[in-house]
């Protein structure tokens, strides 16, 4: 193992040792901090409850992105066809990202309701920024000789997006990706705090009202888990797709 | 020929009278909110359930979880959900907002809210509150009792502060000296559970007056739409009621049954407080809710005066 | 044949040409050589269309034409090669947007890369190779046009000495076998003397053929003739002249 993920991994054992020995030294209650044998306990006894309400978020997070990527690829690959609608669409394009999220979630429990499509569109809404604004830099971002190059070869501009553009901009749309990925994770989780009967978010409530405390930190791990996980696999995917850097 | 002719056209009949028999007596899908996640108080509703008593009504219910301490409300004012668990103040001051709710059922027909505090802090009478900070569980409820307590009782100034469902918490935690709302049957025991001592003022003996503290509404709209089901739920509700009287510790298991992650020995603990509470009848106080309304307008709980009639009965 | 005439223009004050005159005869190798910046690689802009001119007129073949964007092959300095495409992928590239059939195509280039000696490295990305057999790769591109008319701009100039000695007979090829009209800008005089039919030295701007020589000796023995060694000197010389002119 290398010498940083050493480090990595002592940073990790001495916050848990720490953490463990806090919770005995002032006998702090289990329902305001549990100690971290109780989380890791909890985890794996109430992996039965955990695991459904895990089903839950993962399914509305994968939806939401999937759902971004419909609108966020043809809308920035419009930006990019057309600089009129760059112009157009940019003041909404920043405005997605700068309406504070927990705002729209009662809004959008209202109109949508306490099951699935609330949170697939919360998620989806809070990923559209990056990946729309990394695809488009991909897209801005090719040598302007590729372009000059190809139009000498009698390509015209759908034939450029399609042979060029598109697969020059791809590693900015996987960055782009990664961090939407797990940033999608949070728009779930809000729209579930706010109004759902299942999901890792709605169980956190449910548990922390309970003082089931050691649940709800059991909640946070394995959404931290789905987190990375995902963002492994994008960044999997990423190497296959990009074989050429 | 003309036997098997017979046969085949009261087939033919029974089958036809079977179809409409179920399609008439499909189950009505009705959905209730509760007020606050599952816990004793909610006992008889799920005594209902799985005894089959809103199946015998012909109700298809399902039971709803809030997300937040205001969900309940908000929903049934805007028939989103069919039937919720709310509180006789909130009612009060929702119809006096122009929310139009009515009365449906009752559920528990005393006061449990009380102002909770943890013994040994220096709290034994309500003027010691002066200056302090008080959290309140239901925004638009709790906080405005809090501030007819306060009036009633000569405290000046204190910091409200909204703690939702995190009650035990806040208070172990000190982030606030007080609560307002939790229950004398709940939230006292909770607390004697993980070794605290609770102490409390309960609003009878310090100028409020009696009230229903769970009582089930449902919108205006959703009554004019489904009249029969509506009354078919509190049926149900008072049966389950008379059968947890009688076989209390039936009644019990079967809450645990249906409500797995209720912590078994504090909720045991508060049933027995809880029981004696259980309305007696369907049908609320004209004479005491009016007299609460009148309270309310009072010491400005609310600023336009309250009919109860409007609000209770149909 | 390729003809400019009267090409005239101007960046702003800077007046790059005026009144600019060129023929190159078709089948023929004619090479420009002048001082950096004089205006040769803007030649070549305005040849393609990248930049409009303010002045004069292009014909291919005695048609005039606004520009030769979409017909005539180009070879840069720069490869340019898609770094996600293999080399016969990258090759066959012209031949896809132009849509022609691609089997033919795929065979025609395939053969190409075994006459340039890429044959084992058909199926790499560009990362996986050198420098010079990018530069094949770019050169089999370039084959792979349809066109009749080839513009070099500086295509070896990016390679180290020995291998573009080995690309330079490579080029030869262009028009003995597969009858080309070429014009290339280069900067090396040897490079000039060794492939072009026709040198044109020009002038710093406003640019103008300053010196024009036939070079009708076979290609063949070129490398030793004294003759050339002469021109190449002159040339230098020139070049040179104008180089302290301008400091």
């Amino acid at each position: 193992m290398r010498r940083s993920n050493w480090i990595s991994l002592l940073i990790v054992v001495a916050v848990i040792a720490v953490w463990e020995f806090a919770c005995g030294w002032f006998s702090i209650p289990d329902f305001i901090l549990p100690a971290p044998t109780e989380v890791i306990k909890t985890t794996i006894v109430k992996a039965s409850l955990l695991l459904p309400h895990a089903g839950v978020t993962a399914l509305e997070i994968i939806m939401g992105i999937v759902l971004s990527l419909l609108v966020a690829v043809p809308i920035a690959t419009v930006m990019f066809a057309f600089p009129s609608m760059e112009r157009a669409l940019s003041p909404f394009l920043v405005a997605s990202q700068a309406v504070p999220v927990f705002a729209l979630a009662p809004l959008l429990v209202i109109w949508l309701g306490y099951g699935l499509a609330s949170k697939v569109l919360m998620a989806a809404i809070i990923i559209f920024f990056p990946i729309t604004v990394s695809l488009l830099e991909g897209y801005k971002n090719c040598d302007r000789e590729y372009a000059v190059f190809f139009g000498l070869m009698g390509a015209g501009f759908w034939k450029k997006l399609r042979l060029l553009y598109w697969p020059w901009a791809l590693p900015y749309f996987f960055s782009g990706l990664k961090v939407g990925v797990t940033v999608a994770t949070i728009g779930a989780v809000i729209g579930e705090w706010v109004g759902a009967q299942r999901g890792l978010g709605y169980l956190m409530i449910q548990a922390n009202a309970r003082l089931q405390v050691s649940l709800v930190f059991a909640a946070i791990l394995w959404l931290s888990v789905m987190g990375l996980a995902m963002w492994v696999f994008v960044g999997f995917l990423e190497k296959k797709v990009i074989y050429w850097k | 020929m003309k036997n098997s002719f017979k046969v085949l056209v009261s087939i033919v009949l029974v089958s036809f009278f079977l179809l409409t028999a179920s399609s008439i007596c499909a189950a009505q899908k009705v959905t209730v909110m509760l007020d606050w996640f599952p816990n004793i108080d909610h006992l008889p509703i799920y005594v209902a359930q799985q005894e089959g008593f809103f199946g015998d009504e012909g109700l298809d219910v399902t039971i709803l979880t809030p997300s937040s301490t205001t969900d309940a409300l908000k929903l049934v004012a805007s028939n989103n959900v069919d039937i919720a668990v709310s509180y006789e103040p909130q009612v009060i001051i929702g119809a006096s907002a122009g929310l139009k709710i009515r009365v449906v059922g009752r559920l528990v027909e005393h006061p449990l809210s009380v102002l909770l505090f943890l013994k040994g802090k220096g709290i034994t009478n309500p003027s010691d509150l002066e200056g302090k900070t008080i959290g309140y569980t239901v925004p638009g409820m709790m906080d405005v009792l809090m501030e007819a307590f306060a009036k009633i009782n000569g405290i000046k100034s204190y910091e409200p502060i909204n703690v939702g469902f995190s009650i035990v918490q806040s208070l172990v935690a000190r982030k606030v000296d007080a609560i307002m709302g939790p229950y004398k049957n709940y939230e006292t025991v909770e607390l004697e559970e993980k070794g605290y001592q609770a102490g409390w003022f309960e609003l009878n003996e310090w100028g409020i007056p009696d009230y229903d503290e769970l009582v089930f509404i449902s919108g205006k709209k959703t009554i004019e739409e489904k009249p029969k089901a509506i009354e078919g739920f509190t049926r149900a509700i008072d049966r389950a009621i008379s059968r947890t009287r009688k076989d209390p510790q039936r009644a019990l298991e079967t809450y645990f049954s249906a409500v797995p992650e209720a912590p078994r020995e504090m909720e045991s603990k508060a049933f027995a407080i809880t029981r004696p509470l259980y309305a007696h009848s369907q049908t609320c106080d004209t004479k005491e809710w009016q007299e609460f309304a009148d309270f309310a307008l009072r010491y400005g709980l609310i600023e336009k005066k309250v009919d109860v009639t409007a609000i209770l009965g149909k | 044949m390729l003809s400019v005439s009267g090409l005239t223009k101007n960046f702003e004050d800077l007046s790059v040409m005026k009144g600019f005159d060129l023929t190159v005869p078709r089948g023929g190798f004619t090479t420009l050589i002048g001082p950096s910046g004089c205006g040769k690689s803007t030649l070549f802009d305005i040849l393609t269309g990248v930049f409009p001119r303010d002045g004069g007129r292009i014909s291919w073949l005695g048609e005039d034409v606004s520009d030769l964007m979409g017909s005539a092959a180009y070879m840069q300095q720069k490869d340019l090669l898609l770094p996600w495409l293999s080399l016969i992928d990258n090759a066959l590239l012209p031949a896809k947007i132009a849509g022609i059939d691609e089997d033919n195509s795929r065979e025609k280039a395939s053969a190409l890369f075994g006459r340039l000696g890429l044959h084992d490295f058909e199926k790499y990305i560009p990362l996986k190779v050198s420098g010079g057999m990018r530069q094949r790769c770019a050169l089999v591109r370039t084959l792979m046009f349809e066109h009749e008319l080839v513009l070099l701009d500086e295509p070896l100039s990016s390679l180290d000495a020995i291998t573009r000695r080995s690309l330079q007979s490579l080029l030869l090829l262009l028009q003995s076998e597969f009858n080309k009209t070429i014009l290339m800008i280069t900067h090396d005089i040897e490079e000039a003397l060794l492939l072009s039919d026709e040198l044109l030295v020009m002038t710093p701007m406003p640019m103008r053929i300053r010196e024009r020589f036939v070079l009708e000796m076979p290609k063949a023995g070129r490398s030793s003739n004294p003759e050339l060694l002469k021109i190449k000197e002159h040339v230098l010389e020139e070049l040179e002249g104008d180089l302290n002119a301008t400091i």
